[in-house]
C-alpha cells in the first residue's frame, strides 16, 4: 500500500506503515543473514588480489520480447588495470579467455570456496565446469597477474 | 551524485542509475553510525559487519522480491551482493552511499537472474521488465526501506509488551480483536485506546523523531514527499 510518510500522525496510516516495516524485516530468511555473516572470514584471504570489475554482462542488457531466452549463453567481461577476462557461460561450462593472452591459472569459486581450476593455454583460453545456481567468481593467477573478479550470481 | 558513492566500484551498467544517495540517506546520526560501521567492518570487526547486514538486508530482499524470484534465487542474489560488498569494504569513501549501492547492485543481479532463468516475463510487473537503470524505483525502495528501518528502530525502543501488542494490531491480514484479546489477555474494549497510546509512544521515540520530524534536523529537500 502506498502511504505517504507525512501520514504518520494518522493512527491508521502509521499502523499500516508499521506493519509493512515489521513484515519487511520478517521476510528475510534467517539463513540468508547467517550466510552473509559467515563470509566475513573469507575476506583477508584475497586482500592481495586486484579486483576485476564486471564491465559487461549480457544478462544485464535489455530484454527483447516478452520471454527471456535462457538457452543463449551468457557473456561476461571483467576488467582490471592490466588484464581483461572474457567468459562465456553456457550449459557446457565456463569457456573463457584472458587478455592479453597468456598462460596462467584460473580458479572458479562458489560461496563455499574453490569449485574448479584450470590452466590457460598460450592464447589465454580455458574451460571450467559450471557449478549449480549461486554466487561465483574467477581468480586469475599469471606471471604478472593476481586478480579476482567481482562476484556474480548464476 | 554517484560520484559521491565512489568507489564501491560499480559495474558500468550502474553508471546511469544516479541514485540520489546523499538525498535519501540524510539522517545525520545514522550516517555517522553507518560510517563507523563501515570503517569497523573494513578493519575486520565481525560485529560491525553483522550490524551492516541486519540494517540493510531487508532492503536487499525487498528489491530482489520485486522480481518475483524464487526464494533460493533471492538468497543467491543477496549472498552475491554481500560477497561483492565485502571485497569493496576498503574502497568506500562515502558510507552514506552504501544503501544506494546495495539497492542498485541487488537490482542488477536480480534482473540478471530473472533473465538467465528464462522466466516468463508476463509474470513480472511491467516496471521491472525494463533494464534496471531508471532511478525512480530504486529511490522509492531506498526511501521506503529507510522509513521501515526508522519505524523498526523506534519500535525497538518500546517495551517487549508494547512491541508484541503493536505486532498483533498491525498484522496483515488484520487479526480480529477477539483473537488479540485472547492472545494478550486484555479486554477487547481496551485494544483501541491502547493502540492509540502505543502508537503515540512510537512517535515519541528517538528513532521516530529523528526520521520523521523535519524540524528536529535538516531534511534534504523532498525528503518527506
Amino acid at each position: 500500500m502506498n502511504i505517504n510518510s507525512d501520514d504518520v500522525f494518522d493512527d491508521d496510516s502509521l499502523a499500516v506503515m508499521l506493519g509493512e516495516a515489521i513484515e519487511e524485516s520478517a521476510a528475510v530468511p534467517g539463513e540468508a543473514v547467517r550466510a552473509a555473516q559467515i563470509i566475513f572470514g573469507m575476506r583477508t584471504i584475497d586482500a592481495e588480489f586486484e579486483i576485476m570489475t564486471l564491465l559487461f554482462d549480457s544478462s544485464a542488457e535489455e530484454i527483447s520480447g516478452l520471454r527471456a531466452d535462457s538457452s543463449q549463453s551468457r557473456l561476461l567481461t571483467f576488467q582490471a588495470a592490466d588484464v581483461t577476462l572474457e567468459v562465456e557461460l553456457s550449459d557446457d561450462g565456463a569457456l573463457g579467455q584472458l587478455f592479453p593472452p597468456q598462460r596462467g591459472h584460473i580458479t572458479l569459486s562458489i560461496a563455499e570456496g574453490p569449485f574448479a581450476t584450470a590452466d590457460t593455454d598460450e592464447l589465454g583460453r580455458f574451460l571450467l565446469p559450471r557449478p549449480g545456481p549461486g554466487p561465483i567468481r574467477f581468480t586469475c593467477q599469471a606471471a604478472a597477474v593476481q586478480t579476482v573478479t567481482d562476484w556474480i550470481v548464476i | 551524485m554517484y560520484l559521491d558513492c565512489t568507489v564501491v566500484i560499480l559495474r558500468t551498467t550502474d553508471a546511469g542509475a544516479g541514485v540520489g544517495c546523499s538525498e535519501v540517506d540524510g539522517q545525520m546520526s545514522d550516517t555517522a553510525a553507518l560510517s563507523d560501521l563501515v570503517e569497523a567492518a573494513g578493519a575486520g570487526d565481525q560485529k560491525a559487519w553483522n550490524e551492516l547486514i541486519d540494517r540493510h538486508i531487508p532492503l536487499v530482499f525487498a528489491v530482489a522480491r520485486r522480481y518475483r524470484l524464487s526464494d533460493k534465487d533471492c538468497e543467491d542474489v543477496s549472498q552475491t551482493v554481500w560477497l561483492r560488498l565485502l571485497e569493496h569494504l576498503g574502497d568506500i569513501r562515502d558510507p552514506k552511499a552504501l544503501p544506494g549501492w546495495l539497492a542498485v547492485t541487488t537490482r542488477n543481479e536480480a534482473f540478471a537472474v530473472l533473465k538467465i532463468r528464462g522466466r516468463n516475463l508476463n509474470a513480472i510487473p511491467l516496471e521491472t521488465r525494463e533494464r534496471p537503470d531508471d532511478k525512480v524505483d530504486v529511490e522509492n525502495d531506498l526511501l521506503r526501506s529507510e522509513r521501515n528501518r526508522a519505524l523498526r528502530d523506534g519500535m525497538a525502543e518500546l517495551t517487549e509488551q508494547q512491541q508484541e501488542f503493536l505486532r498483533l494490531v498491525t498484522a496483515d491480514p488484520p487479526l480480529p480483536y477477539a483473537e488479540i484479546s485472547r492472545t494478550l489477555g486484555i479486554p477487547i474494549g481496551s485494544i483501541g485506546p491502547t493502540r492509540a497510546r502505543y502508537l503515540a509512544k512510537l512517535r515519541s521515540t528517538t528513532a521516530f523523531r529523528e526520521y520523521f520530524l523535519a524540524e528536529e534536523r535538516d531534511y534534504p529537500a523532498g525528503r518527506r514527499s
